[in-house]
C-alpha cells in the first residue's frame, strides 16, 4: 500500500473516530432510562465503531512494520506513548459497545433492570473512552503522520 | 402410574437472551484479557525501545488481540455456565462488569502504554 493511500486511510479513520464518539453518545444518553428502547441507535453505533476499529487495526500493521512507528517515537517519545494508549483504549471502546449492543438488542427485559443498567453503563463507558481515543488520535496525527 | 417430571419451559427468546448475555460478558472479558496480556508482556517480556526498532515482523497489537479474543471466547462459555446455574446473581454482577472492564483497560492504558 502506498504512503498516500495510508495517509488517506489514516485521515478517514480519524474522522470516523470522532463520528463514533457522537454515535456512541446517543445510546449512552437515551438508555439512561431503563424503559427506553434504542435498537437502531445501539446497532448502528456498534457497527460504526467496529468499522472504525477495523480500519484502524488495518493500518496499524503497516504503521508498525514500515518504520512509521519508529519515526514517531524518534520525533517524540511522548506522542509515541500517547498513540499506544489510544490503541489500548480502542479495544475497550469496541468491547463495551459490543457488550451493550448485544444486551440491548437480544436480552432486553423490562422486568430485569440489571440488564438495562448494564447496557447503559457499557455504552456510557464506551462513549467516554471513545472521546479519549479520538482526542489522543487527533493530538498524535496533528504532530506527525506518514 | 409414574408422574413425568416437567422441565421449566425455556422459550426461544430466553435462549437468545442467555446467549446474548454470555457473549456480552465474553466481550468484556476480551478487554480485560487484553489489559492483562499487555501487563504480562510489559513485565515478563519487555519490548525493546521503539526508537531502536525500524522494522518488525510481528505486530504485538495483533497478537494481543488474537489472544484476548480467545480468552474472551472462554469467558463467554464460563459466563454461559454461570447464567445457567445462578441467573439472578450473574445478572446482578453485569453492571459492575462494565465498570470493571472500563477501569481495567484505562488503568492499563495509562500505566503500561
Amino acid at each position: 500500500m502506498s504512503v498516500a493511500t495510508l495517509r488517506l486511510l489514516e485521515h478517514v479513520h480519524g474522522h470516523l473516530g470522532w463520528l463514533c464518539v457522537a454515535a456512541l453518545a446517543h445510546p449512552a444518553l437515551v438508555l439512561r432510562d431503563p424503559a427506553r428502547r434504542a435498537r437502531l441507535s445501539a446497532l448502528l453505533s456498534t457497527l460504526f465503531t467496529a468499522l472504525t476499529f477495523a480500519l484502524g487495526a488495518g493500518i496499524y500493521g503497516p504503521f508498525s512494520r514500515d518504520g512509521a512507528r519508529h519515526a514517531l517515537y524518534v520525533a517524540s517519545q511522548r506522542h509515541g506513548l500517547l498513540f499506544e494508549r489510544k490503541e489500548h483504549l480502542a479495544v475497550g471502546v469496541l468491547a463495551l459497545a459490543v457488550a451493550g449492543c448485544l444486551t440491548h438488542l437480544f436480552a432486553y427485559d423490562r422486568a430485569r433492570p440489571a440488564r438495562a443498567r448494564f447496557a447503559h453503563r457499557a455504552f456510557a463507558c464506551s462513549a467516554g473512552l471513545a472521546l479519549v481515543v479520538a482526542t489522543l488520535g487527533t493530538l498524535v496525527a496533528a504532530f506527525k503522520s506518514w | 402410574m409414574s408422574e413425568r417430571k416437567v422441565e421449566p419451559t425455556r422459550t426461544r427468546a430466553t435462549h437468545l437472551a442467555h446467549l446474548a448475555l454470555s457473549l456480552a460478558a465474553g466481550a468484556c472479558v476480551v478487554a480485560i484479557a487484553y489489559a492483562f496480556t499487555r501487563l504480562v508482556q510489559a513485565w515478563v517480556y519487555p519490548s525493546p525501545d521503539p526508537r531502536t526498532v525500524t522494522h518488525v515482523a510481528h505486530v504485538a497489537f495483533y497478537w494481543r488481540l488474537a489472544q484476548s479474543a480467545w480468552v474472551g471466547g472462554l469467558g463467554a462459555i464460563g459466563a454461559s455456565a454461570l447464567f445457567a446455574r445462578a441467573p439472578e446473581r450473574a445478572e446482578r454482577a453485569l453492571p459492575a462488569l462494565a465498570l470493571a472492564t472500563a477501569l481495567a483497560i484505562t488503568l492499563q492504558g495509562v500505566l503500561v502504554p
